[in-house]
């Protein structure tokens, strides 16, 4: 502890990028775990179990990052607080998509399966392009590349339009309960997903005051 | 400005401290007689010198002003060494106000309140209950002096001797042009009053501008062992680790206050902020021991360690034995459950244990 007073390093900001890539990655993780329980013949307890985990690292990296945080504002006093307060809803927004990833899960847990389906390759299509943009949230943030922030935003703002206009679909269509709902809860959970990515890579360009403060919402 | 510049900076900064303790001895030794009796004979009686070392603490927020001043002060050889060992407890207890103060930030709520609260008052505790416990023990055996005093005669003589000191003599230089420029405007008294304030105004600017650069310098290094102690907790290595931040940034109320937002946040208990602060009160000592070296007299460095080992027999005391650590700990968490629950006498603790008590002490005792 005392050693590292006198060891050069990264400071609080620099560990917080750290996490947050994690973050991402975990993140990914997890929805392409979900996903492919969706598609699974066999049993996914296993599947399950690892969301889980993938889940507790993510609320974990939540919390560390929110304690550098605070520790970076203690030392070094407000100067930085608009850099503090983005990274807070980075770390929010990344920590929900760990959240709606299980929910994914929780949708194969109770018994539903795209495999075989008309619009299964559609569907598993979908959930791919919503772990790519995780990646690609990965590579935008790190490099700090606000032009691909824009066209990032533009092309999840899009996605997420389309995935609405697929829900209001299914809630007009004559189509049975047990094929509605769980796309319908699909469609939501990836649109979801896809909006709190875009806000994490929208703190890059977005002034905080014009934060979306919850998609959810 | 870049690291090697402010470094320079801090130096140079270092630099005009020691002047400043040596101006501090010149202007003593330019007061009259009279003068010199009447200013240090409200500091005999051991109370009364308690409660200045405090009030004189909470004036200037830095016990490091107090008691570098103490040092300059004996090194004249008109404060006695055994007179001012109250004063430099008082400097101990006063400190701990800013890390209350900054507490008090967190008032609107309970909760931060009780956390942030707790972990200010647990320093005020441990110098407190290290005073009750100390004090009249070194009134009664003179064991912190005789014990500073064995170790100053090793280090750098008897007391009464002349203590060449190579820093003084390159302090002096401007030390003395000063004086003969001031000179040529007063004399006596006047010209002892002059040098003591452009010294008081010296060590408490220089003070000042060394915490806040080094406060720069070292910032990155405090945010990333602060966090490796939220991730670890306390004991000896939160003890070591009080003590480096303190010795680099010259204050431990810069140590102790960065712990107290991260208490009412809830991040860090007040067990662990426990450590850090006796770790601090150490690492405070540092200021008076640099002092010592631009004073002219063993006692100047007899005083320093008087400082030094009060720090180290309180922390002995209070500390590795699990029960006697606990009654600062308890004792401070106590006085945060109450303060949360009756926030009204917060501000009367504040004002009542930090400036009513040492001036009422003051007056009825000098």
């Amino acid at each position: 502890m005392v050693l590292s007073f006198f060891r050069g390093g990264d400071d609080a900001l620099e560990n917080v990028d750290h996490e947050v890539t994690k973050m991402l990655g975990d993140c990914r993780h997890s929805l392409d775990l979900a996903l492919s329980a969706l598609y699974s013949d066999g049993d996914i307890t296993q599947i399950g179990e690892e969301v889980r985990a993938t889940d507790l690292r993510i609320n974990g990296s939540e919390e560390s990052v929110r304690r550098d945080l605070l520790v970076h504002t203690t030392v070094h006093g407000g100067t930085e607080v608009a850099m503090v307060l983005n990274s807070l809803l980075v770390v929010k927004k990344l920590e929900r998509v760990g959240d709606q990833a299980k929910n994914v899960f929780d949708l194969a847990d109770e018994g539903v399966r795209f495999t075989g389906d008309p619009d299964g390759e559609e569907l598993a299509a979908l959930g791919i392009e919503a772990s790519g943009r995780l990646g690609e949230a990965a590579t935008i943030l790190a490099a700090e590349d606000e032009a691909g922030a824009e066209a990032f935003m533009t092309a999840c703002v899009e996605r997420m339009d389309d995935l609405d206009r697929r829900v209001n679909k299914l809630i007009h269509s004559d189509e049975p309960a047990r094929h509605a709902v769980p796309r319908a809860m699909y469609y939501r959970y990836i649109k979801r997903i896809i909006a709190n990515t875009e806000g994490a890579v929208s703190t890059l360009v977005r002034p905080l005051s014009r934060a979306e403060a919850d998609v959810d919402e | 400005m870049p690291v090697a510049a402010r470094a320079a900076l801090v130096v140079a900064l270092l630099y005009a401290f020691l002047v400043g303790i040596s101006l501090l001895e010149s202007g003593i030794g330019e007061l009259g007689s009279g003068v010199q009796e009447s200013l240090f004979s409200s500091v005999t009686n051991p109370i009364a010198g308690l409660c200045v070392g405090i009030l004189a603490t909470v004036l200037v927020q830095s016990s490091s002003v107090t008691t570098s001043t103490v040092v300059g002060l004996v090194g004249t050889g008109l404060l006695g060494v055994g007179d001012a060992v109250p004063v430099i407890m008082g400097a101990n207890i006063g400190t701990t106000v800013t890390s209350t103060l900054a507490a008090l930030g967190h008032v609107r709520r309970p909760q931060e309140f009780r956390g942030a609260f707790a972990a200010a008052t647990v320093h005020d505790m441990f110098n407190l209950l290290a005073v009750i416990v100390l004090l009249p023990l070194e009134l009664a055996t003179g064991i912190l002096e005789s014990s500073a005093k064995w170790l100053s005669e090793r280090l750098v003589g008897a007391d009464g001797a002349t203590f060449e000191s190579p820093i003084k003599a390159v302090v002096e230089r401007p030390s003395e042009a000063l004086i003969d420029v001031i000179d040529g405007l007063a004399s006596g008294t006047a010209l002892g009053i002059l040098l003591i304030v452009a010294a008081m105004v010296t060590i408490f600017m220089a003070l000042g501008f060394i915490t806040r650069n080094m406060r720069i310098i070292v910032a990155t290094r405090i945010e990333r062992s602060v966090s490796m102690l939220l991730e670890k907790g306390g004991g000896m290595a939160a003890l070591a680790l009080g003590l480096v931040i303190t010795v680099a940034v010259q204050s431990s109320s810069i140590t102790t206050s960065v712990l107290v937002p991260l208490a009412a946040a809830g991040v860090i208990s007040v067990r662990n902020v426990y450590p850090v602060a006796l770790g601090a009160n150490i690492g405070t000592t540092v200021t008076a021991l640099l002092a010592a070296m631009a004073a002219s007299r063993p006692e100047a460095l007899t005083i320093a360690l008087v400082h030094t080992l009060f720090n180290l027999a309180g922390t002995l005391l209070f500390y590795p034995v699990p029960f006697m650590r606990e009654i600062p700990i308890r004792m401070a968490e106590r006085v945060a459950l109450v303060g949360s629950e009756r926030r009204a006498l917060v501000g009367v603790y504040v004002v009542t244990s930090f400036i009513i008590i040492p001036a009422f002490g003051l007056l009825l005792l000098r």
